[in-house]
């Protein structure tokens, strides 16, 4: 790894304890803030560091900050998005395992710096091992003073409670996240009102991603100038990158922002198994349009790939070898929508069970010369017509596969056959969460 | 009716929130961890604390996949079937499970040792093919290696433990 920033703690023996935590210089910049700072110079800090949202939609974290009004009567809530849940991502998972106090740390400076007294950890359900250690590492900082009444006698008081998701990808997307907090089913919300001003019981709310608020205690020990000469020129810092598929190595990556995708597949990730040629790559987890193997020499950040047509997302990298179906693998992934959409929307709702009908279709070798527009049809039908972004993630796969490999939606598909991947599923389309 | 958690525990859950809705989730949670899964009555009964109507609870259960209905095996196996497991094989470890146990997605075998459901992405794509036995994580799993751990967990449900 070129810059260990994030992942410095990570392979320590017991790193994920506060004595771990506190010998590598952690809670030092809580400590200096409390003592001197007012939250405004936070934010300051935090905006000149071009620290951008690490969840997926990449928002400028201290601009997303500053929508808070500062005279609202009401309390303030911070909830820190640790539902993490996008296919081949496993960032989040990892910082909670192996270093939850730095989440912490970071959870504590952004709740001050907006003027939170309350704030909600929502943990995937699954995640047995890092729910432990984030509980395990919130009792260490109450009793070590970090949490509570009068934080190392600044005057600044803050609770923090963990809150399990039971099972729904849908609860990723912020106001669904919210809702879920408020103890309903997870649909998300029309906005505006945005969380900043009508959020969590209907108070000013932010809700960050665990990797963003990871960043905020180096931000602050070393400054917002040398936190952005990190990365690229609107985005800064390194970023977790987890890799997946067909790889040598796969694994978790810290590397910085704006590395090109070829360096980290074949440098640190080992290169494509059996010695393949690539044939495409998911570049940020599985809502993010296919790149073709014409189109991986490429920078991955957040500005690069939005003009290339697909996203960095949550940074989650899927390589996908030669001899791998994309018929099977956009049904996978349309399979995964089809039952994390939540069913307020009609478009979303309806349209990806069409699809995954459409392309089981297909695969029975049933389809029709018109297939191929018809699954475009309908994802253009959908993106941008929706509450939340679930549509939109559903659709960029669908045109991207389609578009690129058009072939293999054709009622002869060409010579490649199926991975073992497209593993039958149950519940396809079905709309129980 | 009959108080299926401690006074103590529910006031707990309670107080980590400003109104008693939100305690929904780590109730039903609760009760999920102490009984197995949600019946009616601990609907009626997560209903009657929290003073909500109770389709309001039945909305809930229904929405959520990981609030179980009716009870599972001792051990509840989770094949992950996302993207990365089955570029990876999972399609082959869910075969084999299912010819191995003789059940299909989503049953229980009759000695109610093991339930067999497929899961969305699990977040652990560097173990896959991954599958998770109640609480524990195992990655990237073979056949074989499956074979042994299944034995291992019918020994410790055989001797009792």
């Amino acid at each position: 790894m070129e810059k260990v920033v994030l992942t410095r703690n990570f392979g320590k023996p017991d790193s994920h304890t506060l004595a771990v935590y506190e010998a590598g210089g952690g809670y030092q910049s809580l400590r200096k803030v409390l003592a001197s700072w007012t939250p405004q110079q936070v934010v300051e800090e935090v905006k000149a560091s071009n620290l951008r949202g690490r969840g997926g939609a990449g928002f400028p974290t201290g601009i997303k900050w500053g929508f808070v009004p500062k005279d609202s009567p009401k309390p303030k809530y911070l909830c820190v998005n640790a539902d993490e849940g996008e296919p081949g991502t496993f960032k989040d998972r990892h910082i909670m395992e192996q270093d939850p106090h730095m989440m912490l740390e970071g959870t504590i400076l952004s709740a001050y710096a907006i003027g939170s007294q309350t704030a909600y950890i929502y943990i995937r359900g699954e995640f047995v091992l890092a729910g432990a250690r984030t509980e395990a590492a919130i009792a260490e900082a109450y009793a070590k003073g970090y949490l509570g009444e009068n934080i190392l006698d600044s005057g600044y008081s803050l609770d923090i409670h963990v809150h399990y998701g039971a099972g729904s990808y849908i609860c990723g997307e912020e106001t669904a996240l919210i809702e879920s907090i408020e103890g309903k089913k997870g649909w998300p919300r029309v906005k505006p009102p945005f969380p900043a001003v009508e959020g969590l019981f209907g108070c000013p709310t932010v809700v960050n991603n665990v990797e963003t608020l990871a960043n905020v205690p180096l931000i602050l020990e070393k400054g917002g100038a040398w936190f952005a000469g990190l990365g690229t020129e609107k985005s800064g810092g390194t970023k977790l990158f987890t890799i997946s598929g067909h790889v040598n190595r796969p694994g978790l990556y810290e590397l910085p922002m704006g590395i090109p995708l070829l360096e980290m597949i074949e440098k640190h990730a080992g290169g494509v198994t059996g010695g393949r040629k690539i044939k495409g790559v998911i570049p940020g987890g599985a809502s993010c349009p296919v790149l073709a193997a014409h189109e991986l020499d490429i920078k991955m950040d957040f500005d690069t790939l939005m003009a290339a047509g697909s996203m960095l997302g949550s940074g989650g990298v899927i390589v996908l070898a030669e001899g791998t179906s994309m018929l099977a693998t956009l049904l996978n992934l349309e399979r995964f929508f089809a039952h994390e959409s939540c069913g307020q929307c009609t478009p979303c709702r309806e349209g990806t069970r069409w699809i995954v009908q459409i392309l089981e279709r297909i695969e029975r070798g049933e389809g029709t010369a018109g297939d191929p527009d018809t699954l475009i049809d309908i994802a253009e039908h959908m993106a941008g017509r929706t509450v939340c972004p679930l549509g939109e993630a559903a659709a960029g796969p669908v045109k991207s596969f389609v578009s690129k490999f058009r072939d293999e939606f054709l009622p002869s598909p060409g010579s490649e056959t199926g991975p073992a991947g497209a593993a039958r599923h149950a519940r396809a389309g079905g709309q129980e969460g | 009716m009959q108080q299926i958690l401690p006074k103590k525990e529910v006031k707990k859950l309670l107080g980590r929130y400003p109104n008693k809705d939100a305690a929904l989730m780590p109730l039903l949670r609760a009760i999920q961890m102490k009984e197995g899964y949600i019946s009616k009555e601990a609907e009626q009964y997560a209903a009657a604390i929290l003073e909500l109507h109770p389709s309001r609870v039945r909305e809930v259960v229904a929405f959520y996949s990981m609030f179980r209905e009716k009870p599972e095996g001792k051990h509840l196996i989770l094949v992950c079937e996302s993207i990365s497991c089955a570029l990876l094989g999972s399609e082959t470890i869910l075969e084999h499970l299912k010819k191995r146990l003789g059940i299909g997605i989503g049953e229980t075998t009759a000695d109610q040792h093991f339930t067999l459901e497929t899961a969305e992405c699990l977040a652990c794509c560097d173990q896959a093919p991954a599958v998770m036995i109640n609480d524990e994580l195992f990655g990237p799993v073979t056949p074989e290696e499956l074979d042994r751990i299944l034995e291992e967990k019918q020994k410790a449900v055989d001797s009792g433990q």
